[in-house]
Order: structure tokens, then sequence, then C-alpha cells
């Protein structure tokens, strides 16, 4: 009897100590942080921590009034894009003002550019210190720290952030002419940035299309065109193209006589016969691909 | 006591079961100590040499080329020419070049060829080829190549030397060839001026890299213009070469001047410089309202007009200066610039360029490919205004 009961407590404690090992012998998840988050949030500067608030007290004004927490669109990634596109002079004011090492003249040497550079840039400070929400004088980097925070929530978002995908995903001639129709529509602001998705479509239609079109093979006219011909429609869908805003100082850093009032000062008095007559042939195109009239 | 044995025996056993799993999991403990801690790659500890850091760091000698290799002075049967034929030859033998080596190597030129205009093909890009028009017209031109050669077995260095030679050697006779053989040396000269102009504005220091390297590459160019009229001290030069060899000289001498310190860029040099700037351009105009020679145009022109865009109507300079280069030539077409299919511009347009073949150039003249192909009809306002300008003021044929 008593051999029997060690027997049985031998083999209860034999279970036990089996099943004790095998539970050990499971792999733990590996940490993603191995360090500790209080330490990560202390690497954070101020300015950082002021939009982490700011974007907590949106939310909060969100539940309360649900539609005024954008400017251009729900989308954070479009959203952001958009108001970096039409203030791009006032954030490159506050890089160079900020910066001890970068100046406008350190990298263009033209005075025409450097004063017209100013002249556009005259208005940021107010422009930072009306509309906060617009993070002109933001970094770079927390720029990008806090882009990376965000998600997006449209089509468009997405392909914005196409260069999060794996390198050789494909996206169909549909979906692309589909984000075209958007554009036009809704986004003009949009039309003339260069979406990574959109390339080949670009490549193996459009630039073919506009060979044809404007009956030559010279590709680098075409492209040539292609941009101008963007610039033209979202002008003409009331896109801010004056002084100041980002269409007008990107054609000034290309060539200093196009440092000009307005787009279509530059359009009517800058730019040669034919290069105005093949805008003009081209345009119907693009009003068709961004499926407007 | 056998009950009792057998009770040891299986507690003893027990024991080693339970012992042998706790060993279990102390290993296991530690496989998961060490998945959850980064692992890191260990430093293989080796033993770098210094001879193989030095390998790393020496430049790489290029090969040294005897120009003359195969040359015999006695066997040169080339005819001779005027001094714009030989200078066209010339031109093409130095384009057959691989052509003619792979004829010494005994190989396939069009392999060799794909290797030079994929030189700069990325991994991940498509190497480039020719489509079979394009070869058409490649097998043609490799053809054209084979006619300099002397014999089957005649090295490139050998074919190159005879070309080089009667280039150097033909004076010239009449206007049209006089007008060309100045050019040449106009060309040098206003590079020099425009180079000074650029980069010494603000005086000279040791201290300014950027200047020093400029100035650097402007003496190896000097130089490596003397060394290449020199290839030959059998050579008996022409006036115009010999003038051509004493501008180098002069050159040189004024780039070591600077560097060491002997001419000193003070007001006065920089005023100089400022009005021979100024009076080189014009004697450069003067000197095309009176030329005759296409030839002459077309290595003067991009050194006049390349700035005078907004002079000509054209506020986009970058625009004017891309379409000026091809209607420059339709202008030297006009002259008696060579302007057929089998023209340095058109085979460059068809197959040659290792940046943009066009298959519609194939067989083209100049004249046809830009006004047909090349320029929208929209484009042909902006050329026919920019040709108006040329022909009023430097057409003289």
């Amino acid at each position: 009897m008593q051999t029997t009961k060690y027997k049985i407590i031998g083999l209860i404690l034999l279970v036990i100590v089996i099943v004790f090992s095998l539970r050990q012998n499971q792999v733990p998840k590996v940490e993603e942080n191995i360090r500790p988050v209080k330490q990560q949030e202390k690497e954070f500067n101020t300015a950082t921590t002021v939009i982490i608030k700011q974007a907590q007290k949106s939310k909060k004004e969100q539940k309360e009034e649900p539609n005024s927490t954008y400017i251009y669109s729900e989308d954070p990634i479009v959203e952001n894009h958009i108001i970096s596109l039409k203030y791009s002079v006032c954030q490159t004011y506050f890089i160079f003002q900020n910066s001890p090492y970068l100046n406008f003249k350190s990298l263009y040497n033209s005075k025409i550019q450097h004063d017209y550079f100013n002249k556009a840039s005259a208005n940021c400070e107010k422009l930072n210190k009306d509309h906060p929400e617009y993070l002109l004088n933001i970094n770079y980097k927390e720029r990008i720290t806090l882009m990376q925070s965000k998600t997006a929530t449209s089509k468009i978002g997405q392909m914005l952030e196409f260069y999060k995908k794996p390198i050789n995903t494909i996206v169909s001639n549909q979906e692309i002419e589909e984000l075209y129709g958007i554009l036009g529509n809704e986004y003009p602001e949009l039309i003339s940035y260069p979406f990574i998705a959109g390339m080949k479509y670009e490549v193996d239609t459009i630039i073919p299309d506009l060979k044809e079109l404007l009956f030559t093979t010279n590709t680098q006219y075409v492209a040539k065109i292609t941009n101008l011909s963007r610039m033209y429609l979202s002008c003409q869908l009331n896109n801010d193209c004056t002084m100041g805003s980002s269409t007008m100082m990107s054609l000034c850093l290309i060539e200093t006589n196009f440092c000009v009032a307005s787009f279509d000062e530059l359009f009517n008095e800058r730019l040669s016969q034919g290069v105005q007559a093949d805008v003009l042939l081209a345009l119907p195109y693009f009003k068709r691909l961004y499926q407007v009239e | 006591m056998t009950m009792k044995k057998w009770g040891l025996t299986f507690l003893v056993i027990l024991m080693a079961v339970i012992a042998f799993f706790l060993y279990q999991r102390f290993v296991s403990d530690e496989k998961t100590l060490t998945s959850s801690v980064v692992t890191t790659i260990p430093i293989k500890k080796e033993k770098i040499s210094k001879k193989s850091i030095i390998k790393k760091i020496t430049p790489k000698k290029t090969e040294k080329i005897d120009w003359l290799a195969g040359y015999d002075k006695g066997k040169d049967a080339t005819k001779t020419v005027d001094l714009i034929t030989a200078f066209r030859e010339f031109r093409k033998v130095k384009r057959c070049r691989f052509v003619i080596q792979s004829f010494n190597d005994n190989k396939e030129s069009y392999p060799i060829f794909l290797e030079i205009i994929n030189k700069y093909t990325r991994k991940n890009q498509t190497p480039k080829e020719l489509s079979a028009i394009q070869r058409q017209y490649f097998g043609k031109w490799v053809d054209s190549c084979a006619d300099f050669m002397q014999s089957d077995d005649e090295l490139y260095t050998s074919v190159h030397e005879r070309y080089r030679k009667r280039f150097y050697q033909t004076k010239p006779k009449t206007k049209r060839e006089k007008d060309f053989a100045k050019s040449w040396p106009y060309a040098e000269e206003t590079r020099f001026i425009n180079f000074k102009y650029d980069n010494l504005i603000n005086g000279y220091t040791g201290e300014n890299v950027k200047l020093t390297r400029a100035i650097n590459q402007q003496t190896r160019h000097a130089r490596g213009l003397l060394s290449y009229i020199n290839i030959n001290d059998d050579i008996e030069f022409s006036e115009r070469t010999n003038q051509e060899i004493n501008m180098y000289q002069q050159h040189l001498n004024e780039l070591n001047g600077i560097v060491d310190g002997s001419i000193v860029i003070d007001d006065n040099y920089l005023i100089n410089l400022y009005q021979l700037y100024e009076s080189n351009n014009k004697k450069l105009d003067e000197f095309l309202k009176q030329n005759i020679s296409s030839e002459a145009f077309m290595t003067l022109a991009p050194l006049l007009f390349s700035n005078k865009n907004e002079g000509m109507g054209f506020y986009d300079k970058k625009y004017y200066q891309s379409i000026m280069s091809n209607i420059a030539l339709l202008f030297a077409c006009s002259m008696d610039y060579p302007c057929d299919s089998d023209s340095k511009e058109m085979v460059l347009n068809c197959f040659k360029s290792s940046k943009f073949t066009d298959e519609s150039a194939c067989g083209l003249s100049i004249q046809d490919y830009n006004l047909n192909h090349y320029f929208s009809p929209n484009q042909l306002m902006d050329v026919d205004q920019l040709l108006n300008y040329l022909f009023e003021n430097y057409a003289n044929n």
C-alpha cells in the first residue's frame, strides 16, 4: 500500500515536472522595442510634443465639431501634402531661419531669384502666427516623423504613400485613370505632383500619346510640354498661381526670367510662340485625362 | 526486501527523469534568453595587411597606348586632299576606333558596341539593344569604317596616325579652308578667355580648392592638346598648326604663372581680362559674318550664341539652348556642311548615342529629320525666328 502511494505521488510529481518543462520550452515573443517607452518619449523635443498635444486636442475637438480639424482633405496624408505644396515657400523660409548653415544664397546665386524669394516669403511669419495648424515652422525630420505616424484613409493618400509598398507593386491603368479623375475634380493642387505610382503610366501611355499629338520624337520637349500643360490646367482650376505660390517659385528657380507675378504673365510673355501653341494643343488631352471640362 | 528494492529503484529512476527535465528546462531557458536578446554578428578578427589597403587606394594605371604602333612612313599611301576633307575624314577615323580595333582583335563589332552604350546602364535597367532597322544602319557604318584601312590587318593606331598626320600637315588654300583653319584656334582662345573670365573674377589664392582644381584641369587640357599634336616628331607641321602649338604653350605659361604667383590677379589684370572678353566676342562675331566655312560656323556658334537668348527674343534659356544647336546645324546645312544620312549627327541620332537613339532618324538627312520628326510643327515658328536671324547676319554663300 505504501509503495503504491509512493508510486502515485511520484507519478504526479513526474507529470507536474513534464508539464512545467514543456511550457518553458516555448520561445517567448521578442520584444520589438527593447528600450523602455519612457526613454523614447524623452528623445522627442518640445516642438514634437506640441504637435502631439495639438493632435490630441484636435481629436477632442473632432468629437465636439467633426468638420473643423481638416482644411483640404480628411485624409491626413493628402492634407499634409497639399499644405506642404501650397506653403512650400514658407516652409523653406523657416528652414533657412532655423539653420545656421543653409541660406538662399548658398543654394541659388542669382540676385533676381533671391529677391523673388524674399518677396514671396514676406508674409510667412504672419501666416505662421495666424495658422499654427499649418505647421510651417517644423523641421524636415519632425515632418517625416509626423507623417509616419499617420495612415492614409483614401486612395489618393495611398498613392501618395506608394513608396512604402514593395518595389514591384503594379498599379493598373484603370486605377491611375481613376486617380487622375479624383485629382482633377477634388485636388487640382496635386495635378503637378509627381506620383511615383503614375510613372509607368506616364512613360507607357502619356508620353507616347503626346508624341503623336504634337508630331515630335523629342522626349525631353514632350516632358516640358506635359509639365507646363499640367500647371496651366491646375491654374485654370483655381490653384494658386500667383507670386509666393509653389508653382511660381519652382518656375523661378528653373529660370530667372520666369520670376514674374503670375503663371498667366509667364505663359503670355515669357514662353516662345511654339511652346505656347503646343501647351494649348496638349491641354484638351489633359482635361480628358483629369476628367474636367 | 525485494519490494523495497523496487520502490527504491523506482524512486531513483523518477529522480533521474525529474533531473533530466529540469536540465532541459535550464537549457531551454538559455535558448529563450538568447532569442530575446539582439543577436550580433561576431566580429571576425582577421589580420588585414597594409599591402591590401595600399593596393585598394593606389590609383589604377591606365594603359599607355603606343600611338605609332604599326605606322610605317614608307607604306603611308593616304591621298592628299584639301584641309576640310582631311579634317572630316580624320574625325570619322576617330569615331571608327572601336570598329577597327574589333577587326584587329578578330571580334564582332556589335557586342563591343553594346558594351559601350550600356556602360552606364544600371543593374535593374534593361540593357539597350538596337532594333532591326538600327542594326542595318550599324552594319553599313561598320563597312564604311573598314574603307579607311589600307590592309585587312592594319592596326587602328596606324590608320589613326596616317589621317592625323595628313590633317596636321595640310595647308589651307581656299578661303573656305582658311576660314576653317582660323576657327579652331579662335575657339580654343575663346574657351580660355571665358574660363579666366568665369573663374578669376574674384582673384586667385591657393586656398580656393575649387578654383585650383579648375586651373589644374585647364592645364591638363592644354598639355593634352600639345602632347597629342606632338605624337610624331617626324611631322612637318603647317603654319597654322605651329600657331596652334604656340597658343597652347602661352596658355600653359599663363596658368603656371597664376599658380606660382608670378602673374598677379590684380585690378589691372581684371580690367584687361574684361576688355579682352568683350573684344574677343566682337572679333568672333565679325569673323562669323564673313566666314564661309560650315565647320567654322559649327565650331564657333555654340561659343557665340549660347548666352544670347534674350537678344534673340527667348526668355527660356534652357529651351533656347536646346533648340539652338539643331538650328545652327540647319544653318550649316545651307553652307557646305555634310548633312546626309551618313553624317556624324545622323549616325548619333540613329544608333550611336549612349543616351538617346531614334529609329526614325535612320536613313534621313539632317534637314528631313529635324523638320519632319524632331521639331513639332508649332516649334517651327521658333525655328523660323532663329533661322531668320542667322541668315540676316551670318549668311555669306
